[in-house]
């Protein structure tokens, strides 16, 4: 192995492959930061573009673009509590907080170096342990991932806030939106009520789009100023002030121990995505937290603890893939397409007989995940000035964006007029005090938990202890049921003094 | 002298008018030709068009524009080619046995009848697939362990209606024997269930399954396909094993019905001269592509013939409730 | 109208669909029934503890729902706008509604500065064009004034 990575060094440093990485990650980051631009989207639609490029002049571009669209996502998130990507709503719950209290650029620059370790650590991750680990991704067959599924959604008791009514209608609202479509295990249509382009459901970046980017315009437009002008004002003004204000970095080292290592092994296993990583990590953060209650306030943990397993997701999804042809997430299906289309097949062909070309790619995650360093920064700057634009101007701008870009993942109108009406859902849920997060959660995780229920029943014939039979589906069954409970636990263990909610939750000192 | 003249710019007129009709037949095609994949990109059908389309651009001298419209199992996509102006400037890549087998199942928007074939392109038989740690050897044994154990034995395809399940069916009926059906959203979901164990039997396309056989992980029990597969040449036919059950993806290009005879058999031929392009052979190679061409006859006969026996199968046993 | 009358009548709305969502996902077939009924069933049961709690609200909870005029009002041109621009946009094609809306939306919701509205708009169209057609090469619905020219 070690002789194929100095083969490939040379061959990563070329110009031209260092100049598609550079090009990717930027690109990357716009799309990322563009609310209704998906990921897959743009690298399906630059594979053949790269036709005529050697390959891994175009392996560069697509791991640029991956890495810079996963860190990309955060920063409207922080910004204007719109995620860029649906992996990026986990930021939400806390970098949108820590925004409102002053503190958007630190949430920025947190975001980025978690991204950037989370690459790092995945692409490493990738390039040392791709085969033991790929073995360990075909452990997880559908009782596994129902029940992964299952701890997901956990993160959903979280995110009820005020009044679980609302939050668990929200919730209910995301899962028949879930079930929309065609059901995969009977071939029957559900809530389709004859219409095309419903057969094949609601996209979830349809849902998000038209949750998180349309209410906010509309607030933009109807009170005619960012939601805490003085707020973020002041969080620029004192960009200066940031810097030599001592952060506790090293505090976040756990987190980033434990999201790298979530993000992971998420990756790892096909069919999830960063998305699920993000909140899991999220969620897990909270509840090993001293002081829980401090996230979804602003704790910069939780930013950090969404944003570095959404990028350790990254380079993991294609250990199944470059060794076993099976994808961790959509990203990587359409990578793999790419692959095929430069006569690259998955497997062990690939590590040997196009072998510099695969480390290649694998080191090209590696470096685009450090050049995030430099390229994201730039891009949040940029995003910065896009606040400052007048309101009024902005607000008409994020709709037409989000238009253009969700017409472009499939070419449809009848997807912009959903999202518009589910934005007009999301803007009376907002107004009636419901929680859009958990609307989310559940239309990405609930499809997922029951198809692969019904899946396990269909090979237990209907027994129902086929969900406990193997190790890994004990443990996240444990798992789970700690996440139910800890915070029952905690409530009824004496000792700590719950602290207030108007307290300043943002710890600034080391 | 004047009428003289009338006469011979009326004639001229006339004759450039007739000149003119003749050369937009012969100049087509004019404008970007758009072709429509019914499936996401970076699926399977979506890298084989997006391959193919530059070769189809040289030999017809044109731009092709590859548009995914997904959805519905491609319902969307076969809907959007059958609706389309037949002008010769959309066509799209018809795949079976969706195209066919949907109508059946439902009420679509569109019926075999608006859509004309224009060629077939990729010819990729279904197979039995086990895991090589399986106690199965050969497909016989199979079938042995499945009539005293039925439906012990777990199956996984690639959804259904799919061309993995309906040949499950049919050796089902075939053999007299009952499995349990498992669906999966994709081939690549099959083959990780069934290398790790989760499924018994995996039912996916050859293409899918050659390098996980050449690799030693798969062992194919048997392939749907009249003949043995150059690439697979050790893998016995469903023929050859006593089970008439020729199943598989057949994959080509089409245009809305309607579309003038000249132009279709011009796209033909260019599609015709790309497939044995020797480069795109490569290419195919690489990516385990079963190449065979069909013309539009022999390609619209053949699908005729499939829906024959598609119906004949749903009168006997619907492979979906209604 | 207090908030928590607003709540009741939202509440008791949705017990009404989530009922006649249950009573309709009940009659898909078997498999795929179950989720779908088990989610409207709980979602009825929600929706009516909902009402309940903004009921009792409604007496102890006297908080009114204002909204400005001048609020009101944008928010119905921005609603309006959004409707103009989808239904612009596949008769004119993107860049054309959004030369012509973007600014006019955000004139009508009261940003005057012509400055800002043609260099906004002009920035915005060039990026999403130069995103869209010169490096993805997005199949766009074909702008009026090139199907007028061609």
């Amino acid at each position: 192995m070690v002789d194929y990575l100095l083969q490939a060094l040379p061959l990563v440093f070329a110009f031209d492959v260092m100049l598609a990485m550079v090009v990717g990650t930027a690109a990357g980051v716009a799309i990322g930061a563009l609310p209704g631009l998906s990921t897959t989207m743009g690298i399906a639609v630059l594979i053949p573009l790269t036709f005529t490029m050697p390959p891994l002049v175009a392996l560069g571009l697509m791991a640029g673009i991956y890495n810079g669209a996963m860190y990309g996502g955060s920063i409207p998130a922080i910004l204007l509590r719109i995620p860029g990507t649906p992996a990026g709503i986990a930021t939400t719950f806390d970098g949108y907080p820590m925004a409102q209290q002053g503190h958007g650029v630190q949430a920025m620059r947190i975001a980025l170096v978690s991204s950037a370790l989370g690459g790092i650590v995945s692409a490493l991750t990738l390039i040392l342990l791709a085969p033991p680990l790929a073995s360990v991704a075909l452990l997880f067959g559908p009782a596994e991932v129902f029940w992964l599924a299952v701890f997901g959604l956990t993160a959903i008791s979280v995110l009820l806030a005020e009044n679980p009514v609302k939050g668990l209608l929200s919730a209910g609202f995301g899962l028949i939106i879930g079930t929309v479509g065609i059901d995969q295990l009977t071939g029957n249509e559900r809530f389709t009520f004859d219409v095309l382009e419903l057969t094949s459901g609601i996209g979830i970046l349809v849902l998000l789009t038209g949750l998180y980017a349309i209410p906010p315009a509309f607030e933009l437009a109807a009170k005619a100023m960012l939601v805490n002008p003085t707020e973020l004002a002041r969080g620029m003004a004192s960009k200066a002030e940031d810097a030599s204000e001592r952060f506790a970095w090293r505090s976040l080292i756990p987190t980033w121990i434990r999201a790298s290592g979530i993000g992971v092994a998420i990756g790892i296993v096909p069919g999830t995505g960063g998305n699920i990583a993000s909140i899991i990590s999220w969620n897990e953060t909270r509840r090993a937290a001293r002081e829980p209650e401090r996230f979804g306030k602003g704790a910069p943990e939780g930013v950090a603890a969404s944003e570095c397993a959404n990028n350790a997701d990254n380079a993991s999804a294609l250990i199944p893939a470059l060794t076993l042809g099976i994808p961790g997430n959509a990203v990587a299906a359409v990578i793999l397409g790419g692959l095929l289309v430069h006569g690259m097949q998955p497997g062990p062909a690939l590590f040997r007989d196009t072998a510099p070309v695969t480390y290649g790619f694998m080191l090209a995650m590696l470096i685009t995940a450090v050049l995030l360093f430099f390229i994201g920064w730039f891009g949040a700057r940029l995003f910065i000035y896009v606040l400052q634009m007048p309101p009024l101007l902005l607000a008409p701008m994020i709709i037409a964006m989000s238009t253009i870009g969700i017409y472009a993942i499939n070419n449809s109108m009848f997807d912009v007029w959903l999202m518009l009406f589910i934005g007009v859902i999301g803007f009376l849920m907002e107004r009636l005090r419901m929680p859009l997060a958990p609307a989310v959660l559940a239309v990405i995780l609930g499809p997922m938990a029951e198809a692969e229920l019904r899946r396990s029943l269909l090979i237990s014939r209907g027994d129902f202890s086929f969900l406990f039979s193997s190790a890994i589906s004990l443990i996240l069954v444990a798992l789970t049921i700690i996440m139910v409970i800890a915070p029952l636990v905690r409530r009824l263990a004496p000792g700590k003094p719950k602290r207030g909610k108007d307290e300043h939750p943002v710890q600034v000192d080391g | 002298m004047r009428f003289l003249r009338h006469v011979l710019t009326a004639g001229a007129v006339g004759i450039f008018t007739l000149a003119g009709a003749s050369f937009a037949q012969a100049d087509y095609p004019e404008r970007p030709i758009t072709m429509i994949v019914a499936f996401s990109p970076g699926g399977g059908t979506d890298v084989a068009a997006r391959s193919l389309a530059p070769f189809i651009e040289k030999y017809l001298d044109g731009s092709i524009t590859v548009v995914n419209k997904p959805g519905a199992g491609g319902e969307v996509g076969f809907t959007a080619i059958a609706q389309a102006e037949p002008d010769g400037y959309t066509i799209g890549f018809l795949n079976t046995p969706n195209l066919i087998t949907i109508p059946i199942e439902r009420d679509t928007r569109y019926e075999l009848e608006n859509i004309a074939p224009i060629a077939s392109v990729v010819d990729d038989p279904g197979g039995f697939h086990v895991r090589s740690e399986s106690e199965f050897e050969t497909l016989d044994e199979l079938i042995a362990y499945a009539k005293e154990h039925p439906n012990a034995v777990t199956f996984g395809t690639t959804g259904i209606g799919s061309d993995d399940h309906l040949a499950a069916l049919a050796l089902q009926r075939a053999a007299g024997i009952e499995l349990t059906h498992v669906p999966f959203p994709g081939a690549s979901a099959v083959r990780a269930a069934l290398l790790g164990g989760h499924i018994s039997l995996g039912v996916f396309n050859m293409s899918e399954a050659v390098s996980f056989i050449e690799e030693g992980r798969v062992r194919p029990l048997g392939q749907m396909a009249e003949e043995r597969w150059p690439v697979t040449p050790d893998v016995p036919t469903f023929r050859e094993q006593g089970y008439d059950i020729v199943q598989g993806s057949i994959r080509g290009i089409g245009a809305p019905a309607g579309v003038p005879d000249e132009v279709l058999q011009k796209v033909a031929s260019a599609i015709e001269q790309a497939i044995n392009d020797p480069e795109f052979q490569q290419i195919a190679a690489d990516q385990s592509l079963p190449l065979r061409f069909m013309g539009p006859q022999a390609y619209s006969d053949t699908l005729n013939a499939l829906r024959e026996g598609y119906l004949n199968l749903w009168q006997e046993s619907p492979w979906a409730e209604q | 109208m207090q908030r928590a009358t607003l709540e009741t009548m939202v509440a008791l709305g949705l017990m009404g669909l989530s009922v006649a969502g249950a009573v309709h996902a009940s009659g898909f077939p078997r498999g795929s029934a179950y989720l779908p009924t088990t989610v409207f069933v709980a979602m009825a049961i929600l929706s009516l503890v909902w009402a309940v709690q903004s009921g009792i609200a409604h007496f102890h909870d006297k908080d009114r729902l204002r909204i400005e005029r001048v609020e009101a009002r944008r928010l119905a041109i921005i609603a309006f706008g959004a409707l103009a621009l989808a239904v612009a946009i596949p008769a004119f094609g993107f860049f054309t509604s959004f030369i012509v809306l973007v600014p006019g939306i955000a004139f009508v919701l009261g940003y005057r500065s012509a400055r800002g509205l043609a260099v906004g708009a002009l920035v915005f169209v060039g990026i999403l064009y130069l995103f869209f057609v010169v490096i993805l090469n997005r199949p766009l619905p074909v702008e009026i004034w090139h199907a007028l020219l061609a």
